[in-house]
């Protein structure tokens, strides 16, 4: 599906799971991403994403019944209510909420590639400069990634043989400062290079200028706006359906 | 077009510039959120260097490029593995970078913000731990709950803390030991 159609998608999901809608239909819609999730990118991706809010999923099943104690009480230590229906509801629509968000979100983020997102989010009116810094910061990550590895590496030969026992807990901030030091320098002196690269490009003069490709047009964007179109309506048609 | 920085160094246009800084200290935010991680043994858990970044940016660089850099670079940082925190990031990030700056260069002038320690800084990093402490909390009580939003509290106040020491340290040193740093000001 094109961009620029999986992104409204993604955005109405998202509005969905914050709307104040029954239990059954928010699992419905968790159900539809999941299958989406499953055909489209298979199971094993579908596990990956629960696997990364895990942690957050078990706190708030844990840790919401406690701050919503209406209905009735299932358990109660020493007068105060742990667990009660109003409590396993709120739970249950948070978790679904969590889980809703970030499946709408991965499958947007794992169809689509960043250039074309990019683009997409160029085509809904992001202005030529954001783009252009995003998709720059982009390009820039695995090359700076790689400059820490390789600073990281230099100060640990410095280190080497002085006998000095490995830092700990916030001691590893404090011992990390020569290196981000080094790294912050180093990014810094490419700033100048990078603009001038892009002044090259005509970027910041009057004069044509190099620009960003276009996403295609024809009939596969209309394919593409019609299954969304349809995707849409039927997620908004199903509230009415489970008032 | 171009213009000179002490007889050394030449510097395009200012827009080919501002796009340079913020999208170089934007990857620069990005690659210290996801990859530095200082373990947390008594929680098990990890802190990150996003915020001393953002800080670095803020008393280094200018409200804008904290602004746009500290947002987007953590934003991106989230897509790859919490994406549905990345808009929360994005606004949250965002702002504590422009506080911090806004106030960092609210009590002196231009040729005093470049010495060595602005005691405003201070009061920028209170003020920026105060958004991104409150912002994540109003934002995680509307997505996970009351609960877990206060449990991740007192984590966030301890990374912005030694986020915010950890930057003016930064700050201090770079910019003696790269002065053409100065110049980047935005």
């Amino acid at each position: 599906m094109d961009p620029r159609c999986k992104l409204p998608l993604a955005v109405l999901f998202t509005v969905l799971f914050f709307l104040p809608l029954p239990l059954v239909l928010l699992g419905a819609y968790l159900g539809a991403l999941s299958l989406a999730i499953w055909l489209g990118l298979g199971f094993r991706e579908l596990v990956r994403p629960l696997r990364t809010i895990a942690p957050l999923l078990l706190l708030v099943l844990l840790l919401t019944p406690p701050f919503q104690r209406g209905g009735q009480a299932y358990l109660r230590i020493g007068g105060l209510t742990l667990l009660s229906a109003d409590g396993v509801r709120e739970a249950a629509r948070l978790a679904l909420r969590l889980t809703g968000v970030t499946f709408a979100f991965f499958v947007l983020l794992r169809s689509t590639a960043p250039a074309d997102l990019i683009l997409a989010l160029r085509a809904f009116g992001l202005p030529f400069g954001a783009g252009l810094v995003v998709s720059v910061a982009l390009q820039y990550v695995p090359g700076l990634k790689g400059l820490f590895d390789q600073v990281q590496d230099a100060h640990r030969l410095r280190r080497a043989g002085n006998g000095a026992p490995p830092a700990r807990g916030l001691q590893v901030v404090r011992s990390l400062l020569p290196q981000l030091t080094s790294v912050l320098i180093l990014s810094i002196r490419r700033i100048p290079i990078l603009a001038m690269a892009l002044e090259m490009r005509g970027v910041g003069r009057t004069n044509r200028r190099s620009s960003m490709r276009r996403l295609p047009q024809g009939r596969r964007l209309v394919l593409s706006s019609l299954a969304a179109a349809a995707v849409g309506l039927g997620a908004v048609v199903a509230i009415f359906l489970f008032p | 077009m171009s213009r000179t920085i002490k007889g050394k160094q030449r510097l395009p246009s200012s827009i080919a510039l501002r796009i340079a800084a913020v999208a170089v200290l934007t990857a620069v935010t990005a690659v210290l959120t996801l990859l530095v991680r200082i373990p947390v043994p008594a929680t098990k858990g990890y802190f990150n260097l996003g915020d001393t970044v953002i800080y670095f940016t803020a008393f280094t660089i200018g409200p804008l490029s904290a602004l746009l850099s500290g947002g987007l670079g953590t934003a991106l940082a989230d897509l790859i593995g919490f994406p549905t925190f990345a808009p929360i990031s994005l606004f949250v990030h965002g702002l504590q970078g422009l506080v911090a700056a806004l106030i960092a260069g609210l009590f002196l002038g231009a040729k005093q913000r470049r010495r060595a320690f602005n005691p405003s800084w201070l009061l920028a990093a209170a003020a920026g731990t105060l958004t991104m402490c409150g912002g994540y909390f109003a934002a995680e009580s509307v997505m996970l709950g009351i609960g877990p939003a206060l449990v991740e509290l007192p984590f966030n106040l301890l990374q912005n803390v030694v986020g915010a020491a950890a930057g003016m340290a930064l700050s201090l040193v770079v910019r003696k030991a790269y002065p053409p740093v100065a110049e980047l000001r935005w």
